[in-house]
């Protein structure tokens, strides 16, 4: 009889295992312990609560333990789940009566619309660099009110993309500013601090390499904007009633008294993207020349001292607005707009950490709006990613099944499928299972070296009858 | 560092000095990262296994105050760290999946596997890697305690800082359940009446 205890051992201790550098990973560890406060923490409790069906005896108790007594709660999550609508009033800026907008709009779709695509080779990306204030708030403190916590986080957000469709970001927050000393001290009191830790930030998605999983319109903030449409009339009809293909952007709740078309396509337009065309950016020039309540406001100025022309969605004087170079559509500065959430990761960098009594231990709320984005220049393709940052091209797949399972199928009725199709036809370059939210259903794919070995594992597949229907991926060439 | 990760100074005493002069702590990583990280290599996707090795000592590092200086080796509270770094990994994955819209995607062979094991090796394990994904977590932390470094179920219950009694019940449920879903020929035994899962559904190898 074979011991089930046996064969686990065998799969943890025979299994190949790759090397580890033990000099270098201590000289690595060492790094991060000199980075860390040295302060000692307090052990977390247990994961989860005793199985009330588990019996034993009285479990293991540590004599002499030295605990420092903290309470320890949710906090770091809480910022980033409130968005704050913040409106901040702009000083010098004096507007004009409505003119022309959509007119003016138009020619810009136009003039937009004329503009060269960049292209990309392999090695090469596209580079966006953006200089962004936020206004960082933190609501409250466990129970307790922070009206006065409030601090202006300026900061550099840059973006890379590949040609595939992956991209990285990176961001760098600098010191925080205060209106007053009663807004340092509600601040630091609230657990935040005046410079942030762990700077730059960043991280990279590579482009999806399935051809049958078509990239997440929006991941990790980025949104893909290839996915959109490029007739400016639907464009328009999709943001003025919050059904475009990007969940955050429907969602978005406007400024009161502000056209929630006009939120939406600024929110659009400075959100980090992949997959902008110059045929794209026309339509959504167009899509704001059709948006009801969209009006000019005149010559304007940005942070970065470039003029173009403002618009704003907003009778108010004081409503979000986007000044934009009237001869290429080129976005020089957007005001007073809800924060994209790819940005609330430079709010987050000035929590405190631990062992700070703070937000950060006794949980709360807060978020982050933006007063202004001035896009840095226009884009750039560049030959090499800043350091820490990696892209990787897709791997050629040269052919590749996706099964949709049956509705009443579970992954555990699928899984020896796998192993009798591996035995013998080989192992697939990679698979994948996505089940519904009950466990059962959802799709399976296998991407695999030949079209030879994709026959074999179709007449598994299609006998197995677990499967509703099939899809077949053959690269160009392969036969 | 010196000589305090010589073989004669307990793992409770570098962590007691470490409270004065941190970096001492470096030690107890040079002891126990390999076997930390072979432990964790099984259970990880792999690149990522090097960042998790760092958690465990990192978290330990900020745990290490509450240490039981009684207990000299700390192989158990490493191991019992890794274990939750573990989950948090596994959940922090499934977030991340559900907040780019793919929801529940579970890859089963990924091209970070070792390409130069054999195929019935890598079907093989490929059938135990989802077996103990199908565990309940409580039973798989167990079962991975017993088997990986092979701790006794003292050792387990200081690990997971549960009952030794709650230990052995888990340990019995999850190696009944593991033979279920392993197929393995004998005897279930034990006293989990549930039915077997049906593993051989679909095509009979």
């Amino acid at each position: 009889m074979i011991d089930e205890l046996d064969v686990l051992h065998g799969y943890l201790h025979e299994a190949p295992h790759p090397r580890f550098d033990l000099v270098a990973e201590t000289e690595r560890f060492l790094a991060a312990l000199r980075s860390m406060p040295d302060e000692p923490d307090e052990p977390d409790g247990p994961d989860e609560p005793e199985d009330p069906e588990d019996s034993g005896e009285p479990g293991p108790r540590r004599p002499g333990r030295r605990r420092l007594t903290r309470p320890i709660a949710l906090g770091i999550g809480a910022v980033a789940a409130a968005l704050l609508l913040v409106v901040f009033l702009i000083p010098g800026v004096s507007r004009q009566p409505p003119l022309a907008a959509a007119a003016e709009l138009q020619q810009i779709a136009d003039n937009a619309g004329g503009q060269a695509a960049p292209s990309l080779a392999a090695g090469q990306y596209l580079a966006t660099t953006e200089r962004i204030s936020l206004l960082g708030t933190v609501s409250d403190v466990g129970s307790t009110a922070t009206p006065d916590a409030q601090a202006t986080i300026v900061g550099t957000f840059s973006t890379f993309s590949d040609r595939y469709g992956g991209s990285c970001i990176a961001a760098t927050s600098e010191p925080a500013q205060f209106a007053g000393p009663v807004n340092s001290q509600a601040w630091k009191a609230a657990g935040m601090v005046d410079v942030p830790a762990d700077q730059p930030i960043s991280t990279c998605s590579d482009a999806s390499a399935s051809p049958f999983q078509a990239a997440p319109i929006q991941s990790g903030g980025i949104i893909d904007v290839s996915a959109l449409p490029t007739d400016p009339a639907v464009l328009a009809q999709q943001l003025t009633t919050g059904t475009t293909a990007v969940p955050s952007i429907n969602t978005l709740e406007p400024h009161p008294g502000v056209s929630a078309g006009f939120e939406r396509a600024v929110y659009l337009m400075v959100s980090p993207q992949i997959g902008a065309t110059p045929q794209f950016t026309a339509a959504l020039y167009g899509a704001l020349s059709r948006i009801p309540g969209v009006t000019l406001v005149g010559q304007q100025t940005s942070h970065l001292g470039v003029s173009g022309l403002g618009f704003t969605g907003s009778s108010a004087s004081d409503g979000p607005m986007i000044i934009v170079d009237p001869t290429d559509g080129a976005l020089l500065e957007a005001r007073d707009i809800s924060s994209p959430m790819a940005f609330l990761g430079l709010g987050q960098s000035y929590l405190a950490p631990a062992p700070t009594p703070s937000i950060g231990t006794e949980g709360g709320s807060g978020g982050t709006s933006i007063q202004w984005l001035d896009p840095v220049g226009s884009p750039t393709v560049v030959t090499s990613l800043p350091d820490g940052l990696t892209l990787s091209p897709p791997a050629v797949i040269p052919a590749a099944i996706e099964a949709t399972v049956d509705p009443s199928v579970a992954y555990v009725q699928i899984q020896p499928l796998s192993v009798t199709m591996a035995t013998r036809y080989g192992l697939p370059s990679s698979a994948g299972y996505g089940a519904d939210a009950d466990g059962r259903g959802g799709s399976v794919e296998y991407d695999l070296h030949s079209v030879a070995q994709m026959r074999g594992y179709a007449m598994i597949l299609e006998a197995s009858g677990l499967f509703n229907s099939f899809r077949f991926y053959q690269a160009p060439g392969q036969t | 560092m010196g000589t305090s990760g010589d073989r004669e100074t307990s793992d409770a005493q570098l962590i007691e000095r470490s409270l004065v002069d941190a970096e001492v702590f470096a030690a107890i990583f040079e002891r126990h990262a390999e076997s930390i990280h072979r432990f964790l290599w099984r259970r990880s996707s792999g690149p990522a296994v090097d960042d998790l090795v760092s958690d465990v000592f990192l978290t330990a590092f900020r745990r290490r105050s509450a240490y039981d200086v009684t207990r000299a080796d700390a192989r158990p509270w490493l191991f019992g760290i890794a274990v939750n770094v573990l989950r948090h990994s596994h959940r922090s994955e499934v977030r991340r999946l559900d907040r780019d819209d793919r929801a529940h995607r579970a890859w089963i062979v990924g091209p970070g596997d070792d390409a130069s094991v054999t195929a019935l090796a890598g079907v093989e394990s490929d059938r135990i890697r989802v077996a103990l994904d199908a565990l309940e977590d409580r039973q798989r932390d167990v079962l991975l305690l017993l088997a990986g470094p092979e701790f006794s179920y003292e050792e387990v219950a200081q690990a997971l800082e549960i009952p030794i009694g709650t230990v052995r019940s888990r340990a019995s449920r999850g190696r009944d359940r593991l033979r279920e879903l392993l197929a393995l020929d004998g005897p279930a035994g034990g006293h989990d009446q549930r039915p077997p899962v049906p593993l051989t559904e679909g095509v009979a190898e």
